[in-house]
């Protein structure tokens, strides 16, 4: 006999009638969206900011340390280097955004009040609007003290972060558990050395080949990472990480 | 509505309905539990907070029976619980029954509400081991009352 089965089975209750009119009309304290959003905050883990600020740090440090004598600004190969950075917030982002939500008694408060694709379009929102905030802030900083100018230095910070998230994320939608982090490391990492060959290689390569190689890099990025993060947040499957 | 929240009803309605044997009572209990623990707390924020959710649909099923005398169940009488029980299922009850409270308590969170080893762990305030131990020794001793009264 199979006590375990035998268990389950002998104490099967009739279907509850009044669940689902119950839960709908349940009165608990209803948050704004905006709290909504903030109450998210919470489940964004602490590597995340960390990584953030790290990375703003390094590219104002660059900045400070490495200026051109003459006019304090820094080259394109100090563009670049900052712009290698990117990937690794990208990574970051791009696994917080499909970590799967572990759906037990931890987030019954939230799911009273909202669904899954809601949650995870709160998060991926956060998310966005900060990793948007640290590469425009690296951008702005790295810029106004080059020679290339703010938007171009911004065009050369975006693309890396754009081109690893949305492959992360298409990744990370691909392959199950630690194997999609895995794979997502290693295009990060290509992409990172990348970025500093390109500063390495001398201004006129790194405009030439590297601008072009951004714009398309970029481009495909961004349509990536909508189209992925559309399939998440519908809730299409996909296998996250609970790393 | 969210997924998580049905089943979080479901496993306190399957836990109410074992302890009271009665689909409507259960239902109203599992509802009470949620309306009582929202009266109080703005948040779920840990296992911990839900784990007290749990905690006040077992105090209230306790409530229950102290607040109603306890019947001996006869031939005459038939509630939900024990409508169309197969031999099975009496044999799996009465050796339930016969296994002492902590043990008991293990098995139906488990088996019965569906929870996982975490939750059961919380909801009772012991640890993830001492949840495996319980129900390690749980089964063995259903399993010897069940070869019991097999024979």
């Amino acid at each position: 006999m199979n006590v375990r089965k035998e268990l389950s089975e002998a104490f099967t209750p009739p279907e509850p009638v009044n669940r689902e009119a119950f839960l709908k009309a349940l009165p608990f304290p209803k948050l704004s969206f905006g709290g909504f959003i903030l109450s998210q905050i919470k489940y964004i883990r602490k590597r995340f900011w960390a990584a953030s600020l790290l990375m703003l740090a390094a590219a104002a440090a660059i900045v400070c340390v490495v200026p051109d004598t003459a006019y304090a600004q820094i080259h394109l190969s100090e563009v670049w280097l900052i712009s290698s950075m990117t990937p690794f917030l990208a990574i970051l982002t791009a696994a917080e955004i499909s970590r799967s939500v572990v759906y037990g008694m931890n987030e019954l408060e939230a799911a009273c009040r909202f669904s899954l694709p809601q949650l995870t379009g709160a998060r991926t929102l956060i998310l966005g609007v900060c990793g948007f905030f640290v590469i425009a802030a690296a951008a702005v900083i790295s810029g106004l003290f080059s020679v290339v100018g703010v938007l171009r230095a911004a065009w050369y910070i975006f693309a890396p972060f754009l081109s690893v998230n949305g492959m992360s994320l298409a990744f990370l939608r691909r392959f199950r558990g630690q194997e999609g982090i895995y794979i997502s490391a290693v295009f990060a990492v290509g992409v990172s050395l990348g970025g500093i060959l390109a500063g390495a290689a001398g201004a006129q390569t790194a405009e030439s080949i590297g601008g072009p190689l951004c714009a398309a890099a970029g481009a495909l990025g961004a349509a990536a990472v909508i189209v992925n993060i559309r399939k998440i947040t519908n809730g299409e499957a996909y296998y996250g990480t609970d790393t | 509505m969210a997924e998580d929240i049905s089943r979080a009803y479901d496993k306190i309605y399957r836990y109410c309905f074992y302890k009271v044997r009665d689909s409507h009572c259960a239902e109203d209990i599992t509802q009470e539990a949620f309306l009582r623990y929202f009266a109080r707390n703005d948040d779920i924020r840990n296992d911990r907070d839900a784990a007290y959710l749990f905690t006040i649909a077992k105090n209230l099923c306790a409530d229950h029976f102290r607040s109603r005398r306890w019947e001996e169940l006869s031939d005459e009488q038939s509630s939900e619980g024990f409508a169309d029980r197969s031999d099975t299922k009496i044999a799996v009850h009465t050796a339930l029954e016969k296994l002492d409270e902590a043990r008991r308590e293990v098995l139906v969170m488990r088996y019965i509400a569906e929870l996982t080893v975490s939750e059961t762990a919380k909801i009772l305030g012991i640890s993830r081991y001492a949840v495996h131990r319980l129900e390690s020794a749980a089964l063995a001793e259903m399993k010897k009352h069940l070869k019991g009264a097999s024979k």
